[in-house]
């Protein structure tokens, strides 16, 4: 057991590799209740949300769910975060554990005078994700649920032995699979269900590792308030032509960003950890790193780091100073992992 | 005789060689091992000098020499497939061999039962 954005939370139950393995082939199942959702109900909440979130809200349907950014005035993130459309008047955003608070009372403020109300959904509502190629069959095994026709970002009600929830095909692994949201005896139902029908749980470092192939940003590692998402490489998340909080600090970043994040391959199996510095062949620092870990599926480490403009570019060779070596690392393309057929 | 040290590393001497690993307690507290730095053969370690370096999804950490002595072989199998470690940490993941140990130097090491009872706190 881990602490995590303030909960204890486990790191492993069968070994990170072996649940890392099962996700990809099979199933995993990940008790992310740890992540905070909140309800934003009311006739303003269109016009409040736009000013608040990058997401362009207008053109987000209901039934549908987009991933964007909680900027501030500097357009550093506050969190990223994905916020559903639950009908034309209700939104319901799902954050990390860690910024949770903050970002309720963030959104409180602004929200505050505008015609809609915001509530922290915490006590009444928990998550599961279930990922994996074998996510659909599962879910109709051993929920009863059909979900073959929801497309990605999509969300639909079901119900399962008498509990109602909120399914997305979402998650953050790189493979099909959904998000369970019910409320909590309903959420340990589910994972009751699914667990006795073989799927593996999967702690947080399954999480971290499958997340990291996949490359997405971790808030707190790519992304906090000192960032923004034009050093990110995220600013397809922030694309509407309508002002936000941070707008302008963001297209100011944009044009002329002081570092970048990019993606990055080392030779062998060696890892690179957070907070290592990246250098020239001459020992010049011209980076950090944010994540780094052995690539199960892959097969080497990888990570992400923080590096000046013009060492950027796919196929830029640099060094990682891990205290005792320097090790060789390349600038890599997203994503990690290509499977074929995709 | 097997001996133990305070940092979870392993030694064994048979006749005049010594043979060094990482306990199965460290391994498994450790996780899935996914990376390991050998020592050089033929490099001449002091007790507690850094021989080499074991990494899992978790962190990295430093094995330390349980004794001094010269490095006279080492585990090269480990390099392709540190995943040994995890399955036999005390036969088959061995790290190195040394041989020029001093058997007194194992004398303020821990017993297999000192060493059980030492990874209960």
């Amino acid at each position: 057991m881990v602490e995590f954005g303030g909960w204890d939370m486990p790191l492993q139950y069968a070994g990170v590799l072996a649940e890392h393995a099962r996700v990809r082939t099979a199933a995993g199942l990940f008790d992310t209740s740890h992540m905070d959702a909140f309800w934003i109900e009311g006739r303003g909440s269109l016009d409040a949300l736009s000013r608040v979130l990058t997401q362009d809200l207008r053109t987000l349907a209901v039934g549908a769910c987009r991933y964007g950014f909680l900027l501030n005035e500097e357009a550093g993130v506050r969190d990223d975060l994905i916020i559903y459309r639950m009908g034309k008047h209700a939104w319901m955003p799902v954050v990390n554990a860690g910024t949770a608070h903050a970002d309720f009372a963030w959104m409180e403020q602004q929200l505050a005078g505008s015609d809609c109300k915001i509530s922290d959904l915490r006590n009444s509502q928990c998550k599961i994700d279930l990922q994996g190629p074998e996510t659909m069959t599962l879910l109709a095994d051993a929920l009863g649920i059909d979900a073959t026709g929801l497309r990605r970002f999509r969300w639909m009600r079901a119900s399962f032995d008498g509990h109602d929830c909120i399914i997305s095909r979402t998650g953050y692994t790189g493979e099909d699979g959904i998000e369970l949201y019910a409320e909590p005896r309903a959420v340990e139902a589910a994972w009751l269900a699914l667990t006795a029908a073989g799927v593996q749980p999967c702690g947080l470092g399954a999480r971290d590792t499958l997340r990291l192939e996949a490359g997405f940003p971790l808030y707190g590692h790519e992304l906090d308030t000192s960032t923004s998402p034009a050093e990110a490489n995220l600013m397809r998340y922030c694309q509407k032509d309508e002002p936000f909080i941070g707008r302008k600090a963001l297209l100011r970043r944009a044009a002329k960003p002081a570092e970048l994040l990019v993606p990055f391959r080392l030779e062998g199996r060696q890892t690179a950890r957070h907070g290592q510095t990246v250098k020239r062949a001459d020992g010049t620092p011209i980076g950090r790193v944010t994540s780094g870990s052995y690539g199960p599926t892959v097969g080497q480490a990888i990570g992400f780091a923080y590096v000046t403009p013009d060492a950027a570019a796919p196929g830029t060779q640099w060094f990682i100073d891990n205290g005792r070596a320097l090790l060789p690392a390349t600038v890599a393309t997203l994503p990690f992992l290509k499977k074929e057929g995709r | 005789m097997t001996r133990y040290t305070a940092d979870h590393e392993w030694i064994r001497l048979e006749g005049g060689i010594a043979t060094v690993g990482i306990s199965n307690h460290a391994q498994e507290e450790l996780g899935d091992i996914t990376y390991i730095e050998l020592p050089t053969v033929g490099q001449t370690l002091k007790h507690g000098d850094t021989l080499g370096v074991v990494e899992s999804v978790k962190a990295a950490s430093d094995i330390f020499a349980p004794a001094g002595g010269t490095v006279a072989t080492v585990n090269t199998a480990l390099e392709d497939a540190p995943e040994t470690i995890n399955a036999a940490a005390e036969s088959d993941g061995w790290i190195c061999t040394l041989t020029g140990v001093d058997p007194t130097e194992l004398a303020d090491l821990m017993t297999p039962s000192q060493y059980a009872e030492f990874c209960k706190d």
